[in-house]
């Protein structure tokens, strides 16, 4: 019995050869149901835009791996020849590891995202929807799931807004607490303004005003925001009630002075002000950001606050690639124990039948005995089994908690030539 | 016994501010979670030695200046779970706890024997004074702790290069409003204070305004509260300035109160 993992990710295949491999939902399903080689007990197949794989419980490691392979090729019509090269193939303690990192986001692209989780647990209720999974397989991606929830509560590996206008509503929340009943204007009508008000509407802000040099693309946005628009020459006066501004002009000077935004804290009894300049050249005069409660990020700063952001991450990741391990060990010691049961019972099975067997012959060979007579040789018998497997008994139950339970349960069907 | 109980007291919270700082270091809930249980059973145990106290009609914690600054702990602790308890702050903790273990600290051993104060001293007047004045000191510390907070988190913002206390501390906003509202609650138990305290001093000395060790630093306070208080009400002082101005406020007090007892 091992656990094998076959597939690519985006680390080591380029996406022209992922999207030929992946598994839309209707072909999930029939890959499912139509792989099903004899030496293949339980099977998973996960894929994403950024991964393919297929996860199985296994008697032949090489054979299955090989009919895996085959398997791809033949359900995409693609010649092996161009994927084999990016394929990795794991097994057992790895391909556990390797699992538990997936879930827990270890090995996205953008460390620790959400949304692989639930890629993962899809996979799983799919594959147990067609009757794949089993006994390992249920403890394996439960177990998967389990660590990768501990890890985001646990770890800040998602705490950190990777992306720069997720980086901006997260500085804006460490301005305002809640953007709540905030009034945010923007100034231009670009693409990327569009974008970042989008995500501060999505935050609970309610009031958004833009302005814009050619009204009519103001109006536009404005509709599709359900924002007001305003006259470009009246954003000056509107400062005073804004707390948040976005601007992307394609202005050649700073069309924000300190003096402009100076008066309109006097305006608003010096409330605090977040100016978001995703402009370039910039919008915001740089001497904004020296004035009390005003804070301007221009597109580099924003840039920079995602880059250390990254690295947050990437500390955090250290504490989850622990858990990860020791989660990983945890397992390997449920397959032990659950290993280590049936090979003493076989064992016992074993000798108790050799111990028949000969104890007949015997019979046999003596002739007529009295009862009492019977019951010495039975217990002889019975003394000898005992006291030879005693050891290997303990050997094994007591292997079990230590992570070596695997090998001893091979030493011992080896031994004892259980599996013939 | 007295002795016993205020090291033990005393210990749980230098336990407990080491604790916060651990975890500001870990960002354990466990740690977290610990420093709260240390800070809870110290605190519970100050309470009842104080209801004991008063029980009896002596008042050994308060008989001098310095065993004034035990119960001040006990303020600042009570103002510190009132604080969590309604905004959940978690980074509070390590900035206002080490501070109500200086004060245990430096309060010092209480007397052993409860000394009974004569009578005219014993007066109702004189307890309502000092607790509601130290409870005004306790927000004072609480609004300087925010205030400190407030500059740092301001500085990393400022900054653009938000680090470790950008993640720790809580947002501009929130500081201000805990800075504000505790502005609200300190003033009248601070005013309270005054007013009882020359109460007091008439009935005990015949004269409304007798200079006694606890005068300036608390007449101090309450001028900086009221400035404060001012300063949001008409001049706009939001954040920033509000922040630096609780700051300097505290660290006058604080310096006018060692250089009154010294």
């Amino acid at each position: 019995m091992a656990i094998v993992v076959v597939g690519l990710n985006h680390t080591t295949a380029p996406v022209a050869v992922r999207e030929r491999l992946a598994f839309s939902d209707a072909t999930l399903a029939e890959a499912l149901a139509h792989f099903r080689p004899p030496e293949v007990q339980e099977l998973v197949i996960l894929s994403t835009c950024n991964r393919v794989e297929m996860y199985l419980q296994t008697s032949d490691v090489d054979v299955s791996m090989a009919s895996a392979v085959g398997f791809m090729a033949a359900c995409h019509a693609v010649p092996p020849t161009q994927f084999t090269p990016h394929l990795y193939q794991l097994s057992d303690l790895e391909a556990v590891r390797h699992l538990f990192r997936v879930a827990a986001s270890l090995d996205s692209l953008v460390l620790g995202e959400p949304q692989i989780l639930g890629q993962v647990k899809a996979a799983y209720l799919a594959a147990q929807a067609a009757g794949r999974t089993g006994l390992i397989f249920s403890q394996l991606f439960e177990r998967a799931l389990r660590v990768a929830k501990t890890i985001r509560t646990e770890t800040g590996i998602s705490d950190h807004a990777v992306s720069v206008s997720y980086a901006a509503v997260e500085l804006a929340k460490k301005i305002f607490e809640s953007l709540q009943q905030r009034t945010v204007m923007v100034l231009g009508a670009g693409d990327t303004a569009e974008l970042a008000a989008r995500h501060l509407v999505s935050q609970g802000v309610t009031r958004v005003f833009i302005a814009n040099r050619t009204s009519e693309r103001a109006v536009l946005l404005a509709q599709a925001l359900q924002a007001k628009a305003i006259p470009w020459e009246a954003f000056p006066e509107h400062l005073a009630y804004t707390d948040i501004v976005i601007s992307s002009t394609s202005a050649p000077h700073p069309i924000i002075q300190p003096a402009m935004v100076r008066e309109a804290l006097r305006a608003r009894r010096s409330r605090p002000m977040f100016f978001i300049d995703i402009a370039v050249p910039r919008d915001v005069d740089p001497a904004v950001n020296t004035l009390e409660n005003v804070f301007l990020y221009d597109i580099d700063d924003l840039h920079n606050v995602v880059q250390e952001n990254r690295r947050e991450r990437q500390r955090e990741a250290l504490e989850a690639e622990a858990l990860v391990w020791q989660e990983v060990q945890q397992f390997q010691q449920w397959l032990a124990v659950r290993d280590a049961v049936p090979t003493i019972v076989a064992m016992r099975q074993h000798a108790e039948a050799i111990r028949l067997q000969e104890l007949e012959k015997a019979l046999h060979k003596l002739g007529p005995l009295d009862e009492r007579q019977r019951r010495v040789l039975e217990a002889l018998t019975c003394g000898i089994v005992n006291k030879l497997l005693h050891a290997p008994t303990v050997y094994l139950k007591r292997a079990s908690p230590e992570g070596q339970g695997r090998d001893a349960v091979h030493v011992v069907r080896h031994l004892f030539n259980l599996d013939e | 016994m007295y002795n016993v109980l205020f090291h033990v007291i005393l210990f749980a919270y230098l336990l407990a501010s080491l604790l916060f700082w651990l975890y500001m270091g870990l960002r354990q809930r466990w740690i977290f979670y610990l420093a709260h249980a240390l800070l809870g059973g110290g605190f519970g145990l100050q309470t009842l030695i104080l209801g004991y106290n008063l029980s009896i009609r002596t008042f050994p914690l308060w008989g001098e200046v310095a065993t004034s600054l035990g119960l001040l702990s006990w303020a600042i602790i009570a103002i510190y779970l009132t604080a969590v308890w309604r905004y959940r702050i978690e980074a509070l903790g390590s900035f206002i706890v080490p501070l109500a273990f200086l004060a245990a600290a430096s309060a010092g051993v209480p007397v052993t024997t409860p000394v009974r104060l004569p009578l005219a001293v014993q007066h109702v007047w004189l307890g309502l004074h000092i607790v509601l004045a130290l409870l005004g000191y306790a927000a004072l510390t609480l609004m300087f702790c925010a205030g400190v907070m407030y500059l740092i988190q301001e500085r990393q913002l400022k900054s653009k290069r938000p680090g470790a206390w950008y993640h720790y501390l809580p947002s501009l906003t929130l500081l201000d409003e805990l800075n504000a509202k505790a502005l609200l609650l300190g003033f009248p138990f601070l005013t309270q204070g005054i007013v009882t305290g020359s109460v007091w001093a008439k009935y005990t000395y015949g004269s409304y305004l007798h200079w006694n060790l606890t005068s300036l630093p608390l007449l101090l306070a309450w001028f900086i509260y009221a400035l404060l208080l001012g300063g949001r009400r008409s001049l706009g002082w939001q954040g920033s300035k509000a922040a630096r101005a609780t700051v300097g406020g505290f660290i006058v007090v604080l310096a006018s109160y060692f250089v009154h007892t010294l």
